[in-house]
C-alpha cells in the first residue's frame, strides 16, 4: 500500500526532546519552546499519573509515538495483543509521528529489552516488509523504521545497510527515521561508510533525523561504541547530521537523551545546537531554512 | 521406517528463524545457545561482540526491577543486582513494557537460600509490587459518592462491587510499612515482633495509597472485592463503623463504578 507524507499535515521547524518522567513537571510547567515531544510507546502502557502527564503534555506539544517492543523483524511475526494497545495508544495521543525499529526483541513469547540487528538478507527484508504491512493496515497510517546501532554484523549479509533501508520503505510504503548516531557508531564499529547510507537514500523518504550521544568502549584492543544515548553528541555526529539536514531538508530532528538524564535546560540547549547545525547547513548549501 | 523428527509436523525453521532462536539464547546465556551465528569478527571475537548484547539483557532488566521494586532494592542494596539478574535468567519478560515487569519476584526471593536471613524479603517484593500495580493500572471509572447515592435508591443491601484494577489486598506476617520506612531512611529500627499487617493498596485520586486496615476492615474490603453482596460482607458491622470504612476504603477508588 502507498502511503501520503507522514506528518499528518503539520510542520516541525524546531527539533525535538525526548518525553522522560525526570521532565515530565519541569515541561509542563514551564513550557519551553521545543519542536516536539517523542514518547517511547512501551513506557505509557495503563493509566494513572504517567498517562494523565501525558494527556496534558499533548495539549501544549505535538506527540510523536516511538515504539520499542513490536518487534519487527521477528520472523515470529508481530503479537496481536501488543499491537492491538500500541493501536490504542496510537488513536489516543494522535500523534503526528509514528515510528519503529529495524530490528528485532521477541523470541519465543521473551521479549529481550534490546534492539537485536538483522542480517541484510532478502528473508530479513520479506520479514519486516510483512511485518510494516501488518502495523500500517492496522494503523491505518504510515510508519517510520529506524536504522539500528549494531555491534556485530553477520557474515551471510547480502545487502548493504542504505540500500536495504531504501528497499524496505520502497516495498512496506513507509519511511525512515534516519538516526544518524546509529549510522556513526556503526561506521565505528563495522568500518562501513556513513555518508554512503545517506547518500544512498531518496530525500523523499527521510522523515525524521535521530541525533544521541555515545560511549567509546575499550575491550582489550579493539575499540567499540556503544548508543546509550547518556551524553551531548559528539562532533562527528554533528558533521553527520548537517549532511543529513541538507540532504533531507522536510525531515524533523530529534535528540534522544535516554541514560544519565541531564537537567531540562540542558536538554533544550542540545536541541537548540541542533537547529543552529541545521541553520548552518541550510545556509552554506544555498537552501532556505523550511519552517 | 523411521520418521525424522522435522517430517512429524514441524517445518524445518528458516535461516533467520535458526539465527534468532540461536541469537536469543545466546542473550539469555541458555546452554548451547549461540553456536555459530556466522558473525564477523573483525578484530573482536564473536563471543565478546553477543556479551554486549547479554549484558544489556541482564543490566537493563535488574535496573528495570530496581525501578518496580525500589524496598526490595533499598533492603538488599549491592546484593540486590546479583538476585535480580538470577531472576531475569529464570523469568525473562514475557510482555514489551519492563515497567510491568517483575510478576513471580516474591516467590522467586523467598526461595532463594541466599536470602534465607529475611523471611520477609518475599512480602516487601509484594508490596511494592501491589504498589507499581497501583500506579500503573488501567483508568476506568470509580466507583464513588454519586453512584453510592444512586446505589441507595435501590437498596445497599445486595449491591455487589468489583475492585479497581489498581487495588491489592495484602497479609503479612510481618511489620512491612515499618520495614518499608527503614528502607526509606525512616526510622532507626523495626522489630519483627512487632507482628503482621493487614495492607490495601490503590489509586486514590491519581496517587498510590497504602493503608493499614484493621481485621473487619479488611474483612469487608475483602469480600466486597470478589463480589460479595454488601450486607453479606458487612456482617455485623455498626452502622457507623460500616459508613467509616465506605468513606475511607470503598468510595476513594478502590471499586469500579457499576456497570463496567
Amino acid at each position: 500500500m502507498a502511503y501520503d507524507a507522514p506528518h499528518r499535515g503539520r510542520s516541525i521547524g524546531r527539533a525535538g526532546i525526548g518525553w522522560r518522567a525526570p521532565h515530565h513537571r519541569a515541561l509542563l510547567e514551564q513550557r519551553p519552546a521545543t519542536g516536539f515531544l517523542e514518547v517511547h510507546a512501551e513506557n505509557h502502557m495503563g493509566g494513572g499519573a504517567r498517562a494523565a502527564v501525558l494527556a496534558e503534555a499533548r495539549r501544549h506539544y505535538p506527540i510523536s509515538i516511538h515504539g520499542v517492543g513490536l518487534s519487527l523483524g521477528s520472523v515470529e511475526g508481530v503479537d496481536p495483543v501488543h499491537l492491538d494497545w500500541f493501536a490504542q495508544l496510537v488513536a489516543q495521543v494522535e500523534p503526528f509521528l509514528v515510528s519503529e525499529h529495524v530490528a528485532w526483541c521477541r523470541q519465543d513469547g521473551v521479549y529481550l529489552n534490546d534492539l537485536l540487528p538483522l542480517p541484510y538478507t532478502e528473508e530479513a527484508l520479506a520479514v519486516l516488509v510483512r511485518n510494516i504491512d501488518r502495523v500500517q493496515s492496522r494503523l491505518r497510517r504510515p510508519i517510520l523504521m529506524e536504522n539500528p546501532s549494531t555491534y556485530l554484523e553477520f557474515r551471510h549479509s547480502t545487502i548493504a545497510e542504505g540500500a536495504f533501508l531504501a528497499e524496505m520503505a520502497r516495498r512496506a510504503g513507509c519511511f525512515l527515521l534516519l538516526d544518524v548516531n546509529n549510522l556513526y557508531v556503526n561506521e565505528r564499529n563495522h568500518g562501513k561508510s556513513a555518508l554512503d547510507v545517506i547518500r544512498t537514500l531518496d530525500p523523499s523518504v527521510v522523515a525524521e533525523i535521530h541525533v544521541a550521544g555515545h560511549h567509546v568502549a575499550e575491550l582489550g584492543d579493539a575499540t567499540i561504541l556503544i548508543d546509550n544515548h547518556g551524553s551531548f553528541v559528539a562532533e562527528p555526529v554533528w558533521a553527520l547530521y548537517a549532511e543529513a539536514a541538507v540532504r533531507f531538508p522536510a525531515a524533523a530532528t530529534l535528540v534522544e537523551w535516554d541514560s544519565a538524564i541531564p537537567d531540562l535546560a540542558v536538554l533544550i540547549a542540545e536541541a537548540e545546537k541542533a537547529d543552529a547545525h541545521r541553520c548552518a547547513a541550510a545556509r552554506e548549501a544555498g537552501l532556505v531554512r523550511f519552517g | 521406517m523411521r520418521i525424522d523428527a522435522p517430517l512429524r509436523g514441524r517445518p524445518a525453521l528458516s535461516a533467520l528463524a535458526e539465527l534468532q532462536r540461536g541469537f536469543a539464547g545466546a542473550v539469555r546465556g541458555l546452554p548451547d545457545a549461540g553456536g555459530d551465528l556466522d558473525v564477523v569478527e573483525a578484530g573482536l571475537a564473536a563471543a565478546r561482540r553477543l556479551a554486549i548484547y547479554r549484558n544489556h539483557h541482564r543490566i537493563s532488566l535488574a535496573a528495570a526491577l530496581a525501578a518496580n521494586f525500589p524496598t526490595v532494592a533499598a533492603l538488599l542494596g549491592p546484593a540486590f543486582e546479583g538476585a535480580a539478574m538470577d531472576f531475569v535468567a529464570a523469568a525473562p519478560p514475557a510482555e514489551p513494557c519492563v515497567s510491568a515487569y517483575g510478576d513471580g519476584l516474591a516467590a522467586f526471593l523467598e526461595a532463594e537460600p541466599r536470602l534465607a536471613a529475611l523471611p520477609y524479603i518475599g512480602d516487601v517484593a509484594r508490596l511494592d509490587r501491589a504498589c507499581n500495580k497501583a500506579e500503573r493500572a488501567d483508568d476506568i471509572p470509580v466507583f464513588g459518592p454519586a453512584d453510592l447515592e444512586r446505589a441507595s435508591a435501590r437498596g445497599l443491601a445486595d449491591l455487589r462491587l468489583a475492585g479497581h484494577p489498581s487495588l491489592s489486598l495484602l497479609r503479612s506476617r510481618y511489620p512491612l510499612l515499618g520495614i518499608r520506612g527503614l528502607a526509606r531512611g525512616q526510622g532507626a529500627n523495626v522489630s519483627l515482633d512487632e507482628g503482621g499487617v493487614l495492607l490495601m493498596v490503590w489509586r486514590n485520586g491519581g496517587t498510590v495509597d497504602c493503608a493499614e486496615l484493621d481485621a473487619a476492615a479488611y474483612r469487608f474490603v475483602t469480600a466486597m472485592s470478589v463480589g460479595e453482596p454488601l450486607a453479606v460482607a458487612a456482617g455485623d458491622l455498626p452502622p457507623e463503623r460500616l459508613a467509616s470504612i465506605l468513606a475511607r476504603y470503598v468510595l476513594t477508588g478502590a471499586f469500579a463504578a457499576l456497570g463496567l
